[in-house]
């Protein structure tokens, strides 16, 4: 039996595929079996792992396709990480799925069957079809967020298109995510206080901006990868230890399976 | 959350929230507030947190007397150890006498003109007293 869990925010920009790329990663490294969905048009899990696009996506979920999960399936390259990719033509594919009934339900249903330990689907930057398909799929929600109003903004949308789904959906909180943290503004600082303040313990330890992220997708490599040693891996040091970074948050993320 | 006069929105009456959160808003707090102090007093503080964080748990700084300090030398060199492991295994016996009161400071106490301490030990008088002791274990020594 897998969890899955989306990563999502309607806000783009706010690291949910580098987000979804080093978590999916960083459990594969763990020994965890994953497979992770790349549900965003723009098919920037594959630029990600350095893998060409492919309509993997729209061959699993067309209705008059009906191809076998195990058939779209692609290896990262990495131990134990698959992935889905996904093109443009999952613009095409959402036109096709509007007119299908119960089709919140499509992917939970192509899902259940999967033989993997995690899940992580990569949500598209909009509250479409396949948005509400990945939170009924889905046991945990993660929502990275940027640290600033707008970003802000979008967990509330999330949380509110959660809300609206909670009839048809299991799908918990788990968490959320501060992303591009920089200690020293001050922005940074309050946006931070204003989230711990209104949601508490669902505040994940904040990744640090670190233009590592950008350099490693530019290569087609994994944080791990490409840069063991950065900042939004390791976090900051505060005397002998480190704070934040996708480390920790990798910690908490193994906590919930 | 509340607001100080500058308009900085201070976390200490937050919900329970992550450690690791938690202790990145201490330290942002702990900015803003260096930020606001004179160049001079921000300074100071800031390299009084580097010394705090470069400095270990086990760590001691320790003014021996000059002599002391050079027959430690010499012995931590002729044994081929480090001194601080020298010190620490000749230091286990004194130790352990007074704590169980075996030994006691008792006459070595001198009133202390600093107000941090109450007395300071009297570390001439102890080497004196070292050395007469070992001087007459040598003549006994010869006798025998």
């Amino acid at each position: 039996m897998h969890t899955t869990m989306a990563i999502l925010n309607q806000k783009g920009g706010v690291g949910k595929t580098t987000t979804a790329v080093t978590l999916a990663s960083g459990l594969a490294r763990n020994g965890y079996r994953v497979l992770l969905i790349d549900l965003d048009t723009q098919g920037n899990v594959a630029d990600s792992l350095g893998l060409p696009h492919s309509d993997d996506l729209r061959r699993l979920l067309s209705p008059d396709l009906h191809v076998p999960i195990d058939q779209v399936v692609t290896s990262s390259g990495l131990d134990h990480l698959d992935v889905i990719r996904s093109d443009k033509s999952t613009t095409s594919l959402k036109q096709t799925l509007a007119g299908v009934t119960l089709r919140e339900y499509i992917l939970a249903d192509v899902l259940i069957n999967a033989a993997y330990d995690v899940i992580l689907l990569d949500c598209a930057p909009s509250a479409d079809l396949l948005h509400f398909a990945a939170l009924v799929a889905a046991d945990y929600l993660l929502i990275p967020t940027r640290l600033d109003k707008l970003a802000v903004n979008g967990v509330r949308d999330a949380l509110q298109t959660l809300a609206s789904l909670r009839r048809i959906t299991r799908c918990q909180v788990a968490g959320i995510l501060p992303t591009f943290y920089e200690r020293v503004t001050l922005e940074s600082h309050e946006q931070l206080i204003h989230l711990a303040q209104t949601f508490g313990k669902l505040v994940l330890p904040p990744i640090p901006q670190d233009t590592q992220c950008r350099v490693a997708t530019r290569y087609g490599k994994t944080l791990w990868d490409y840069a063991p040693n950065a900042k939004a891996l390791n976090g900051y040091e505060q005397g002998n230890r480190w704070v934040g970074g996708y480390r920790q948050v990798l910690d908490r993320v193994k906590d919930w399976l | 959350m509340k607001n100080d006069m500058k308009g900085l929105t201070r976390f200490d009456e937050l919900p329970g929230v992550d450690p690791a959160v938690e202790s990145l808003l201490g330290q942002g707090q702990r900015r803003q507030d260096e930020a606001r102090l004179p160049r001079t007093e921000r300074s100071r503080k800031k390299k009084e947190r580097e010394r705090a964080q470069k400095r270990k748990p086990n760590r001691i700084n320790l003014d021996l007397p000059v002599d002391l300090k050079k027959r430690l030398e010499h012995l931590a060199r002729k044994e081929g150890v480090p001194i601080s492991q020298l010190v620490a295994f000749l230091l286990y016996e004194p130790v352990h006498q007074l704590e169980s009161r075996v030994i006691s400071l008792w006459g070595y106490k001198i009133a202390s003109g600093c107000p941090k301490f109450e007395c300071n030990l009297d570390l001439k008088r102890r080497a004196d007293e070292a050395a007469h002791h070992d001087a007459a274990q040598r003549v006994a020594s010869r006798k025998s």
